[in-house]
Parts: C-alpha cells; structure tokens; sequence
C-alpha cells in the first residue's frame, strides 16, 4: 500500500497542484470581496422566509449570491443569527456555500476535465445542496439551548472586527477598488495558507500512496466512498481547490471522488474547531454523523445508478 | 510576497501544466502583479480592508506561504523519478484502466487517449499514445506495423516494476497528464533489443524499429522491436498531453 518518500516527486505534485491552483483562489478572493461589498443587506433580510422549510431551501442557494468560504463563515453566520435569521437558513448556507458558489463549480469542471466534468459539477452542486438543506432541517428540530452555546445569543460576542452589516444596510455601498484590492489580497493569502497546507498533505499522500494498491482497496465502493471522507477530513483544504486533489488521484471511483467533494467542504478538522465557536460538541457530532450518512447514500446512488 | 508569488506562478508553469492551465496561471501572475501595484500605491495611506472574518496573517502562515515559493526556486523538480513507476502504476495498455463495467472509469479511460492526441501522428515520428490508440484505429494501426517508426521515451527496466530482469528488455516511457503533473500517469511499451541495453533508468532516448501488437485476453499490447537507438536531450515538452 505504501512506497517510499520520494522528495522529488513530492515537490513536483505539489509545486503542480498549487501552480494550477492558484489562480481559482485569486478570481474567488477577489470575486467573493465585491459581492459581499455591492450586495445590500436588506436584501438578505428581504428574502429570509419564515417557514422552516423554504427557509433551508433558501439558505441553500444563498451561496450562490454570497459566496464565503469556509474560513469565513462561521463570524457571518453567528451574525446572521444573531440578527434573527432562521437557523435553517443559516444552516443551510453555512454546508452549502462552500459548494454552491460559481467558483467551486467552475474549478470542479475544470479538474475533471476527462473525468466526466459535467456530471461530476452538477452531482456536487446537487448533492452538496441537497445534504445541506436536509442536514440543516434535521438539525433544527434540536432544541436551540442544546444546539447553541449561550454565548451566540449575546451581544458582546458580536463585537468583532469584522464589517457590521446591520449599519450598512441602508446605506449605498461604496466600490473602492484599492479597497478591494487589499481585502481581496488578504483573504487570498490567508486561504493560500490553509490552500498550501492541504496541498503539502495531499502531495505526500499522492507520492507514498501506492496507486494500484489502493485502487485495489477503493474497489468496494463503499469502503472508497468512507476512505475518501476520512482523507477529506483529514485534509482539510479549501473547497474552491479540492477538485483538483481529488481529480488527481487515480483509479479512485469517480463517486469517491464526490464524496471527497461533498463532505469535505462541509465537515473537516479546521472547520471542526470553528464549528466549535457556536456549537455544542454534541450538536457538531451529530451535524456531522447525519452530514456523513447523507453522503454515503447519494455516492452509493451516483454509483450504483450510474449518474457519473 | 506577492512579487515573489507572481514570478514564481509565471516559474514552472510551463513544465508541469497543460496549455490551459498555463494560460490561466500567466493570467494569475498578471493579477497579483497588478494588486502589488495597488498595494503599493497605497502604502503611504494604509487602507481598511472589507473584513470577511478570516483570521489576520500571522509570521507563521507567511512562513507557510514561502515554502512553494522556496522549492520554485531553488530545487526547480521537473520530471519524475523511477519510483514513480511503481508507485503510480505503468499503464500498458489503453484498456488497462478500463473496468468492464463501469461507464465511470471508461471516461476515466479517455484520460489516456484524448481525442485531440488520436488525430496528431501525420509524420513518421510516432507517439506513445498512436501506439496505444492504434487498436481502436485500423488505419493507424496498418502504418505502423507496416512501416519502420521511431519514439522518443526514457528508459525504465522491467525490475524496477518487480518483473523478472532481463538484459535484453526495457520499457519506453513518457508520461501523460492532463491539467498537471499530479494527475501525470506513466504509459509504456515492452521494447526488445538485440544487445543489452546499458543506459540508466530515465534516459531520453529515441528508438527505430517496427511495432506489434500481442493479444493478451482480448487486450492489444504493443511490442516494439528496436533495430536502433540513440540517446537524445530531454524533450521541450517532458509530459504528453
């Protein structure tokens, strides 16, 4: 199952990966800074249903108008919930956003380019969609004092550094490119970060894994859905970059790939510890057992049905 | 950092990417130039950035971010070693990555054939890829095993792959990617030769002789028999895309 480090071929699959992923995280640093800045809040608060259900159907799609990565979205939700919002919409866009944003559906298709690229980004939309929102409903029928800390709630512990939207909301935006430019740069930098990180891991695991040994072992397709979870979680990288780590692991099922994709941005070892900031254990555990389950069940189906 | 980031995409790229991507990572060289410009600019008046919540740069992260940038530079890897041989698996033939029952690894499959790279070949300089797309193409196939044809590869030895050694062999490799080195997967042909062969694993060489194809349970496995050879300089382009 597993060869010797080579240093050469670990510099050289990882000096690639992040060469040719490098450049989706600039357009999504730069992309998510001017939407958060030109969109208004009161649309947000405009489109906040009060059924529980449309609610998290909403929440699941919010991604797509605001995207925010995974770093940067456990202080935005804490907002949002603070300012009321249901928390199945909250839910929802806190797992979907990840995956529901045109940059990680773009880079998706791009890295599986040969791979079946369109089914690949549309299951991943679907998929990461679908578990987002029903996760989410699941979730919410928890009581709140078991779900969230007492601390979420108060006042004071939303008097970060980060922009108060509640006071900008009637407001005009203003557009300051400079501006732009400066924030985008520091969100480019800071996701590069966790980018390279996960990167160095996933190269080491590329040139040690022994690929026809594991392609061996990822022929069970369950038991390579479960494997690719477990690497996703351990690996912890962006969602607008994953595609291209799991594009490049050959012989592994293109439905483990998806699992990687789908469970990846919304449960892994960071986001456990952000989770943490709003959430009780026992409500992360369980978020993340149903969020687990669900993804087993809709990869076994892309398998078995054949959708990729 | 954001200097040394722009040169270092603009580095390697052209090495370990496909055309595409090469584009795209020229395109990101010229964004991050054009930011540090901005950056610049406004260093005398430090401007408020629009906080999304992530946490503030540390030294350490910074330190993080240096390390691609260390190894673009100074250790400058650009092609494989023999271990990869055996780590990432010799393909031998195009339908060696084809499970018989999965519509997914049949696109899987295309990775190693590109429609674009089945209708190259209009010169006598074969690819490894003709050879491995030949079966499915009965023309291509009647060329080359009817005329002499000559390939560029390295050499890698049946040993290396855990296969009984023997003096007169060697397998033609090159290896085939599709957006980036990581994705690469070597492809190679059995090739025999009349003298034992003494060049070292991983030598650029070109080889003249005429190819066939052994059916092994249904599978066309091509064999090259080399009248000649001679050791050439490493190709501009070291991946086949």
């Amino acid at each position: 199952m597993w060869v010797p480090f080579n240093l050469n071929d670990f510099l050289i699959t990882f000096l690639s990966i992040i060469l040719e992923g490098l450049p989706f995280l600039l357009v999504g640093s730069i992309l998510s800074v001017i939407l958060d800045v030109t969109i208004p809040d009161s649309w947000i608060n405009r489109i906040s249903p009060k059924n529980v259900v449309a609610g998290a159907l909403v929440g699941g799609t919010l991604g797509l108008i605001f995207p925010v990565c995974e770093c940067g979205m456990i202080p935005i939700i804490r907002r949002l919930l603070k300012r009321g919002m249901p928390l199945p919409l909250v839910m929802a866009y806190m797992l979907s956003s990840p995956i529901m944003n045109g940059v990680s559906a773009v880079s998706t298709y791009i890295a599986f380019q040969g791979q079946s690229p369109f089914e690949m980004t549309a299951l991943r939309l679907i998929g990461g969609y679908s578990i987002a929102v029903l996760v989410s409903l699941l979730i919410s029928r928890i009581p709140l004092p078991q779900l969230l800390k007492p601390g979420v709630t108060s006042p004071s512990l939303f008097e970060g550094g980060f922009r108060n939207i509640t006071t900008q909301s009637s407001q005009k935006p203003k557009l300051s490119w400079p501006k732009i430019a400066n924030s985008a740069t520091k969100d480019f930098l800071d996701i590069t970060f966790y980018f390279i990180c996960g990167t160095m891991l996933a190269a080491a695991f590329s040139t040690m894994v022994n690929r026809p040994a594991l392609a061996e072992m990822t022929s069970n397709p369950l038991i390579a859905i479960q494997i690719m979870m477990l690497a996703a979680a351990l690996l912890s990288v962006c969602s607008t970059s994953d595609a291209f780590i799991a594009a490049a692991l050959i012989g592994v099922p293109l439905s483990a790939k998806l699992a990687f994709l789908i469970f990846g941005p919304m449960f892994d070892l960071k986001l456990m510890f952000l989770y943490s900031s709003v959430f009780y254990k026992k409500a992360i555990a369980q978020m993340t057992i149903a969020i687990a389950f669900l993804t087993v069940i809709f990869c076994l189906c892309a398998h078995y049905f054949r959708w990729i | 950092m954001v200097a040394c980031g722009s040169a270092a995409l603009g580095f390697n790229g052209s090495k370990l990417l496909t055309p595409l991507f090469r584009g795209m990572c020229g395109a990101a060289s010229l964004l991050l130039i054009v930011i540090l410009g901005l950056i610049i600019q406004n260093q005398r008046a430090p401007l408020p950035a629009y906080d999304s919540g992530c946490p503030s740069i540390s030294w350490f992260k910074y330190f993080i971010l240096i390390i691609p940038l260390a190894v673009a530079f100074i250790i400058n890897p650009t092609q494989f070693s023999i271990g990869s041989l055996r780590s990432r698996g010799l393909i031998l033939s195009s339908a060696q990555t084809k499970p018989k029952t999965e519509k997914v690894i049949e696109a899987e499959n295309d990775l190693g054939l590109p429609p674009e790279i089945r209708e190259i070949s209009s010169d006598a300089e074969i690819t490894l890829m003709d050879l491995f797309s030949a079966p499915d193409r009965p023309e291509l196939m009647d060329r080359i095993t009817s005329n002499e044809i000559s390939l560029i590869v390295q050499v890698a030895y049946p040993q290396t792959l855990d296969k009984p050694a023997d003096p007169n062999t060697f397998y033609g490799v090159r290896y085939m990617m599709v957006c980036c080195a990581a994705d690469a997967r070597p492809m190679g042909v059995l090739m025999k030769t009349e003298e034992p062969m003494k060049f070292p694993e991983l030598t650029w060489i070109k080889v003249y002789g005429k190819v066939s194809y052994l059916n092994m349970n249904g599978t066309q496995l091509p064999e090259f028999t080399v009248s000649r050879l001679e050791k050439v300089s490493a190709p501009d382009n070291l991946y086949i895309y």
